[in-house]
């Protein structure tokens, strides 16, 4: 019966995007222009080199394809402005009067607006690949393809709890675009999005590597691109651990900040 | 059914002088303040009552309601609805009541009416039979069956609300809270959103609380009002005691056959006078004398007796308790 709840918001999320298909689209065809310009930075960068940080051009072109297909399926940003805008119109009232859980509610959504991409960017991804065919990388082994999957799905998860706190924030500031910004860009980095977490310095990676940003994009693209592979066990502890931490913290969380909506606009 | 007990709420907020000095301010040394928008208030509602909160803009209505709907928790005093505390935000409570306030929607904008109306089934957990039952019932009251296929965003404001008001209704609520439920809607809309609380109220026991500033709205619905005014609960009881109470005076207008001078000394106040129509003001215990009176040394053509003007009504209501 509980399934059932929030299987009807991602029923009604989907018909939403269907009604904003035409936003989906343009977006995804958008998204070439990421993967172009990586192509053009790092066909320059690559001019008389084999190999970068242990990355074949392909490797490179690859990583930066799969990044952008994640990035473009992980719509859990959306809770953040949503929830802000709620908090600061009053709109946030129909959580509350109604038997359903916020957090819950933002889950089936965030996965039915990624699953909605998915079915629109997979065709765009395909043509990515198609024009990028001799420089794209597949692994030899298809398990790796699996641990990919497992992984990018435990990352976006992990992502969309993240998003989730941020969100609450909205409770206290009213105006979330300052914290969004700087977090927002924060992740990017930390996770991998603008360069591969492997061209940092040692230290660096190490000191990333116990955050939960490096198990969200780096990670998983890495094993996709057979790197990595003998991390899995501890990655899967350190991301387990994170997303406990955040269960808890948005527990908490939650209970204080809901203390402080007026609903106001009424 | 509701039992409220010296209830208060505080709001805290933030002073910003004007000017640039003041912006400055408003930004390193805000000056913070405390406004207690609902003070000691206690009342108590039965089961089936219809109960309508009456009171000037700000007076604490909607606090008042959020309060009782859990949407915000009280700063001291107890609230306690169907037997739950609010606040604590139980589902079994949720499921208990329907809150329906006109400024904001649970409808999805860019979707259907009735996708909505399919969400809810969901969350309250409406058996199958009882939904369509209940579709089907209150699109007929409403008249909006046209209207359901088509996107809540190309709906006029009062068929949106009659929407929202089916949407809230779908799970048979206890208790329905209703906050300005009538707030920009036509005359005919008003009415079938009148009417269909009180068919809802006669044949389910609903208990109904309700604010609005028509009222028309409270006249008809109400047995009881409870009046709000700087947060306090200042009168209980009926409509039409507090119009006694208020105002003590009729308005009586008579109209005579031909041209007739009133020769006789009678204690009223006169509003408009010509040979032949009076328009007087009378106090309610003396209008069956003054009229008798007319009656027997005039020739009376036509009597009108009417409340005196509610909107005058309405600002005594709150000058005057």
């Amino acid at each position: 019966m509980l399934l059932k709840k929030y299987t009807a918001v991602f029923n009604i999320t989907f018909k939403e995007s269907v009604a904003y298909r035409f936003d989906t689209l343009t977006s995804a065809a958008f998204s070439f222009v990421k993967i172009y310009l990586a192509y053009l930075l790092w066909t320059a960068i690559f001019s008389g080199k084999e190999e970068i940080g242990g990355y074949t051009f392909p490797m490179m072109l690859t990583y930066y394809i799969i990044i952008t297909f994640i990035t473009r399926i992980a719509r859990s940003e959306n809770i953040i402005w949503e929830t802000a805008e709620e908090v600061r119109t009053g709109g946030y009232t129909k959580y509350i009067t109604r038997p359903i859980r916020h957090f819950s509610y933002c889950l089936s959504r965030s996965l039915s607006k990624g699953s909605f991409s998915f079915l629109v960017d997979t065709i765009a991804f395909l043509i990515w690949i198609l024009i990028f065919r001799s420089n794209f990388y597949i692994p030899e082994n298809p398990l790796n393809i699996l641990y990919f999957v497992i992984f990018a799905l435990l990352g976006l998860f992990t992502l969309m709890q993240i998003h989730y706190l941020i969100a609450l924030i909205s409770f206290k500031t009213v105006d979330i675009a300052g914290p969004y910004f700087f977090f927002s860009n924060f992740i990017d980095f930390m996770s991998g999005s603008f360069i591969p977490l492997l061209l940092l310095p040692q230290i660096v990676q190490n000191v990333i590597s116990f955050t939960p940003f490096y198990y969200i994009l780096y990670f998983p693209v890495s094993l996709y691109l057979e790197k990595e592979l003998d991390k899995m066990g501890t990655a899967l502890i350190v991301i387990v651990l994170w997303n406990l931490f955040f269960a808890l913290l948005r527990v908490h969380m939650y209970k204080k900040m809901i203390r402080l909506y007026e609903g106001v606009g009424a | 059914m509701i039992n409220v007990e010296k209830l208060n709420r505080d709001y805290y907020f933030k002073e910003k002088e004007p000017g640039f000095k003041g912006a400055l301010k408003y930004i390193f040394r805000p000056k913070k303040n405390v406004k207690r928008a609902v003070k000691d208030f206690s009342f108590s509602i039965k089961k089936g009552e219809i109960v309508g909160l009456i009171g000037p803009n700000g007076a604490g209505k909607t606090t008042l309601i959020k309060m009782l709907t859990g949407i915000i928790p009280p700063s001291s005093g107890s609230v306690q609805v169907c037997g739950f505390t609010p606040a604590d935000l139980k589902d079994d409570f949720r499921k208990k009541y329907a809150v329906v306030m006109g400024q904001k929607s649970q409808l999805w904008w860019d979707l259907p009416a009735e996708d909505s109306f399919e969400l809810n089934k969901e969350i309250y957990q409406i058996p199958q039979e009882q939904f369509d039952e209940n579709v089907k019932e209150l699109v007929a009251i409403f008249e909006v069956e046209e209207f359901l296929q088509k996107q809540v965003r190309q709906l006029s404001l009062g068929q949106r609300m009659k929407m929202e008001i089916i949407a809230a209704l779908l799970h048979n609520p206890e208790v329905i809270f209703l906050d300005e439920p009538t707030i920009g809607l036509d005359g005919t809309a008003q009415k079938q959103i009148r009417k269909f609380l009180q068919k809802v109220n006669r044949e389910r026991n609903t208990t109904i609380i309700l604010t609005s500033h028509y009222m028309e709205d409270i006249k008809i619905l109400c047995e009881r009002i409870i009046v709000i005014n700087e947060g306090e609960n200042v009168y209980e009881g009926t409509y039409q005691d507090l119009i006694n109470r208020v105002s003590p005076f009729k308005i009586v207008e008579i109209s005579f056959e031909r041209s007739t001078e009133i020769t006789h000394t009678l204690p009223v106040e006169y509003l408009d006078r010509n040979p032949f129509k009076v328009k007087m003001k009378i106090d309610k215990g003396e209008v069956k004398n003054v009229i008798g009176k007319m009656f027997k040394h005039y020739e009376v053509e036509d009597v009108a007796i009417e409340e005196e003007d509610i909107t005058d009504v309405v600002e005594k209501i709150y000058s005057s308790i």
